[in-house]
């Protein structure tokens, strides 16, 4: 059960920073999620704002949970705060049009380091979406991990009866940029994770032909979260027409590819593996699985990296 | 029974020459930090030498991104409370060093956006020797998490994956808030689980609610809620990250 949501006085002292009880950037999702017929307008001004940047970058990414933000976020992208731009085009990405595909990449080369692979992923996004080609949006190469897992353990599903729970406290709710399928939902436990799969329900029929056609969002993931004892949206997964089948992508929401592999198509069914990817220190996880339009079936390992293989950087000491 | 501040400082790996405030306790600041902005009260070294010759861990808190000195007070004050309630269940709390991994270093890490993105971040870095690293991120960004750790250990010795290894915290809140949650997610990090149950973070909690417990959902705590039982404290100090005594 969520908190409710304040009352308007409480949660614009709130928004000004200056409630004991809630913290700005929290009021800032709160409001994103209230239904508040104000609300695109507010958030709106919150980027704007010479306030904490935390704040105005919540403010960004909540606009694109409202309806018909697009003309809101197309207009704040005079942003000059890079991380606020960053965000105003991650959000752009979930709502906006073909037309908006040249706009993100141009002000995505405006950033740089990491931002700037936050631009390119909004790009991305936008073009899974709405199913762009790749000569409008070219594709980037996600490589996966070499190295070989130790103490690896196998991915079990979980009881369709916790899938639904799953579903009814998450995805009813959610703004995934995709029709969710319910029948095809299922849990998978990963290492100790808990992790809810959800498919598409465009590829409920026809499969083949709508992979092998365009780019996609073909599913998401949602993780679940002790604290708040809540379900939330952890990954994207895209699927891109590639020589043979399909090439998929994992991306978190901040735009870090996390998974990578390929898939076949054979008449109506997709038979996947998909493995962590180079660019990240996650756990080592190889998983394959069928997709047809009944089911999803989902098998795998996940194993840690050996240290003397995989040495963490080296941190330093904080100087004094 | 005599105490040599300077062998216990050199049991918890201290060089000769210290600072007490910023080396033996971990005070970046190097003054007695206020949780809620009033005076601190003095600390007896007496009564920190006596819990460092008994259980205790160290604390490798890591700075991602940008630092200023609010967070600075703020780590400071975590570091205190944290000490101040592990104490009453006869768990010390020893070193704290910091570490620094810098804007361009973090890539990108210092906000989280969703769970993977924690556990990229705890398996890319790792602090050297035997402290529990603790990572100070500027925002966790998805639903109304505040901080989150690796695991928790379901029996002693049950180690944690490398993408699980340690606890972050965001660090851009009140004192008592973040110093809250820095004891709490540490609380995981060595067993714990919640008092409320696990179905419901916000009221009605699931009872039997302890809600002046550390481990108390904040959604469903009252006060301070910093208490820690008896056998919480058999928990904790079962973890192998805790030391024996000096």
């Amino acid at each position: 059960m969520a908190k409710p949501i304040p009352g308007p006085f409480e949660l614009e002292r709130a928004l000004q920073g200056q409630s004991p009880a809630l913290a700005a950037k929290d009021a800032v999702h709160k409001l994103a999620r209230s239904g508040m017929a104000d609300a695109k307008e507010r958030l709106a001004r919150l980027v704007r704002d010479e306030g904490p940047v935390d704040t105005r970058r919540r403010a960004a990414l909540g606009l694109s949970l409202i309806a018909n933000a697009r003309t809101a976020l197309l207009e704040l992208l005079d942003v000059g705060e890079p991380s606020i731009l960053a965000a105003v085009l991650l959000s752009l990405a979930r709502v906006g049009t073909a037309e908006d595909a040249a706009t993100i990449r141009t002000l995505a080369r405006r950033l740089t380091g990491p931002l700037a692979e936050q631009g390119r992923f909004a790009e991305l996004l936008l073009a899974h979406r709405l199913g762009l080609g790749l000569d409008i949006v070219p594709p980037i190469q996600t490589p996966p991990e070499r190295e070989v897992p130790v103490r690896t353990s196998a991915i079990t599903s979980g009881q369709p009866q916790e899938a639904m729970t799953a579903w009814t406290r998450f995805v009813a709710n959610a703004h995934l940029g995709f029709e969710p399928d319910k029948r095809r939902c299922m849990l998978i436990h990963c290492a100790r994770r808990s992790i809810l799969l959800i498919p598409s329900l465009e590829l409920a029929n026809q499969i083949g032909q709508r992979l092998l056609a365009a780019r996609m969002i073909v599913g998401a993931t949602a993780a679940y979260e002790r604290e708040a004892a809540a379900w939330h949206h952890d990954l994207w997964i895209l699927s891109t027409p590639a020589s043979g089948g399909v090439e998929l992508q994992a991306w978190t929401q901040g735009g870090l590819a996390c998974y990578t592999g390929s898939g076949r198509v054979t008449g109506e069914q997709l038979a996947f593996e998909v493995r962590t990817t180079a660019s990240t220190r996650l756990a080592l996880a190889r998983i394959s699985g069928r997709l047809t339009k009944d089911s999803l079936t989902i098998e795998g390992t996940v194993g840690d990296r050996a240290p003397s293989d995989s040495p963490a950087p080296v941190l330093r000491r904080r100087p004094e | 029974m005599a105490i040599s501040l300077r062998q216990i400082a050199a049991c918890i790996g201290l060089p000769p020459a210290f600072s007490v405030l910023r080396d033996f306790y971990g005070f970046w600041e190097g003054v007695i930090p206020s949780v809620t902005g009033g005076s601190a009260p003095p600390l007896s070294v007496t009564q920190q030498c006596l819990l460092l010759k008994g259980p205790h861990i160290h604390l490798d808190i890591i700075h991602v991104g940008t630092i200023d000195a609010d967070d600075d007070a703020t780590i400071d004050a975590a570091v205190h409370v944290c000490r101040t309630v592990y104490a009453t269940v006869g768990l010390g709390v020893g070193r704290a060093r910091h570490f620094v991994i810098s804007q361009a270093d973090a890539n990108g890490m210092d906000v989280i956006d969703s769970d993977t993105e924690k556990h990229n971040l705890l398996g890319a870095w790792s602090a050297p020797g035997n402290g529990i690293d603790i990572f100070m991120v500027r925002d966790i960004s998805y639903g109304s998490v505040v901080g989150s750790a690796g695991y928790i250990p379901s029996q002693c010795g049950d180690t944690p994956a490398s993408d699980e290894d340690g606890v972050i915290v965001d660090v851009n809140r009140a004192n008592a808030a973040v110093a809250r949650t820095f004891a709490h997610e540490l609380g995981h990090f060595l067993g714990l689980s919640h008092t409320c149950g696990e179905s419901s973070a916000t009221p009605p909690c699931a009872a039997p609610c302890q809600t002046t417990n550390l481990m108390t959902q904040s959604g469903c705590a009252s006060g301070s809620a910093l208490q820690v039982t008896s056998s919480q404290g058999v928990t904790m100090r079962c973890h192998f990250m805790v030391q024996s005594g000096c």
